[in-house]
């Protein structure tokens, strides 16, 4: 097995929720970023141009829409929809997720045991289990929640399953040579040490999630963000096109900076180092 | 005595290779077995192995399995081949300018916290529904994600060897050809590991959504049908080509990071 250098192995957590921006903010920083953006809304603005209104509308045009569908409540009851099987399947994904992964972080023979199929359904394309989602429980809200955490499922378990393998070296003998209980042991050492790991997990699970309920409001019942987006295309309204991705795009960093700073808090040790 | 008993019986499984294979081996076959018990009991909601490789044959031998998967392949191919080009020069202005990064990393970053799929409908809007926008959707899921790999790679090569190459006055396109480039090339392989994963799911629902021919063409008749032992092997079907895909880019990250010492 060839090792790969020590900057590479994060590589993959750290551009899942990159926090690229430097540590050292300076004004002048800032200033060079929104003449930045002016120049993107300018490129923009002459695409709109070049390419026609219809296929890419104006900077103007997608706030105007924007304005418009919130007016109508359109973009609010999209989201609530969606907020609503999300945080369904989250819940799911939390408490199946992190027993789950303390268990099989715990006991070696439980999890050499359900390796095979948890890889295997761990590998399998996320759009190959929807029609098994949608011939066992249609096309409705069950079914979506139960999509949205097959999405986000894996990244809680996995990441919880190596945070509490990666602690027996560190705590466990330890506690072990004190003939520390096993229900002490997991009440006061090993649920408080894998709480960085499971933020860490609830975060990329909570992204993956994101994708699963645009998916879901694709593919099964056409609501939620998912079903806006995808009748903005049906009915060839790319501003509105534009103004739900630009919701997706606001949640989703919403997500990555709020959960980074409850990572940070509670477990300063961890930070990744900026790169 | 009973966590004495159980703690040294599972130390001795799995102390030897051998035992953590049989043990990995009997949680499959029980999978396989439970599956199969549940099939004979209710077939018409879940199925059984004995149905699924009977459905495999049909889907292999009737319904063009194999020149459909090769359509998606070749689709993700082109993808990311553009995406490379695209991905690895926006990473090394990235990655190289410090003024750039400032003003565009933030920008990027936004871009790249969107999922994929909620752009499919927009490339359908741009592209038309021929693979053509299969090939967009391939770029707009992976081009950022291979331009931060690229700049990650060009950054930790420069911070590694700078020194070396101030002292040896290497600058300018040299440095880039003798330095930066190979030096980031682990880095771009690890962006292509993620790039085939995320560009795969990319295509099959690009091909689901508008009907593309393809695997995921074939997933969507599954769902349409609704005919369990259809659904069943048809995600089986995208799990061996899922794991084919994944010892292919492991097999290339790997090429791209062998000629690296391990050291660091």
């Amino acid at each position: 097995m060839t090792r790969t250098p020590s900057a590479l192995t994060s590589l993959e957590h750290s551009l899942a929720g990159r926090r690229t921006i430097p540590q050292a903010i300076r004004g002048s920083d800032w200033t060079v970023r929104l003449l930045a953006f002016v120049g993107l809304l300018a490129v923009w603005q002459i695409a709109s141009m070049l390419m026609g209104r219809l296929l890419m509308p104006s900077p103007a045009r997608t706030v105007e829409s924007f304005v418009e569908l919130i007016e109508t409540g359109e973009l609010w009851d999209a989201w609530l929809e969606t907020l609503f099987i999300l945080s369904a399947g989250l819940g799911g994904i939390a408490v199946v997720g992190i027993s789950l992964g303390i268990l099989l972080g715990r006991f070696r023979l439980a999890d050499t045991f359900l390796d095979p199929v948890l890889t295997g359904l761990f590998m399998l394309p996320k759009l190959a289990l929807l029609p098994i989602v949608a011939l066992w429980l249609g096309y409705q809200e069950p079914a979506k929640i139960v999509y949205i955490f097959l999405f986000g499922f894996f990244e809680v378990l996995f990441t919880v399953r190596s945070g509490v393998r990666a602690m027996e070296a560190e705590f466990i003998e330890v506690a072990r040579s004190y003939a520390v209980p096993e229900r002490v042991m997991l009440r006061s050492i090993i649920l408080p040490a894998s709480l960085p790991f499971v933020v860490t997990g609830l975060r990329l699970g909570l992204l993956r999630g994101i994708e699963g309920a645009v998916i879901a409001g694709f593919l099964l019942e056409s609501n939620g963000i998912g079903g806006l987006i995808f009748n903005a295309g049906v009915s060839f309204r790319p501003e509105v096109l534009f103004a739900g991705l630009a919701t997706v795009a606001v949640v989703g960093i919403s997500i990555n900076v709020v959960l980074h700073a409850v990572e940070r808090r509670v477990a300063p040790w961890t930070v990744e180092q900026p790169t | 005595m009973t966590a004495a008993v159980r703690a040294m019986s599972s130390a001795s499984i799995l102390a030897n290779r051998t035992g953590v294979r049989l043990l990995k081996l009997t949680g499959l076959i029980s999978f396989l077995f439970i599956w199969e018990v549940a099939g004979s009991a209710a077939p018409a909601f879940y199925s059984s192995p004995t149905r699924v490789v009977a459905e495999m044959q049909v889907l292999l031998f009737e319904d063009d399995l194999v020149p459909l998967t090769l359509e998606t392949g070749w689709t993700m191919l082109v993808g990311l081949g553009l995406s490379i080009l695209i991905g690895v020069t926006l990473g090394f202005a990235l990655g190289a300018f410090r003024r750039f990064s400032i003003a565009f990393e933030p920008w990027l970053a936004a871009f790249y916290a969107v999922p994929t799929a909620p752009w499919i409908p927009l490339m359908v809007v741009w592209f038309g529904i021929d693979r053509e926008f299969a090939v967009a959707v391939v770029v707009i899921g992976t081009a950022v994600l291979l331009a931060f790999s690229t700049a990650a790679g060009v950054r930790e090569t420069d911070r590694q060897f700078r020194e070396v190459a101030d002292s040896l006055q290497i600058t300018g396109w040299s440095k880039f050809t003798k330095i930066l480039l190979p030096g980031s090339i682990p880095f771009i392989g690890a962006g292509m590991r993620l790039s085939i994963k995320r560009s795969f799911t990319a295509v099959l629902i690009a091909e689901y959504l508008v009907g593309l021919p393809g695997l995921g063409l074939i997933i969507r008749g599954a769902r349409e049908s609704l005919a369990t032992d259809r659904v069943f092997a048809s995600a089986v079907a995208a799990l061996i080509v899922g794991v084919v895909l994944i010892a292919i880019s492991v097999a290339i990250e790997r090429r791209f990071s062998r000629w690296r010492p391990v050291t660091f």
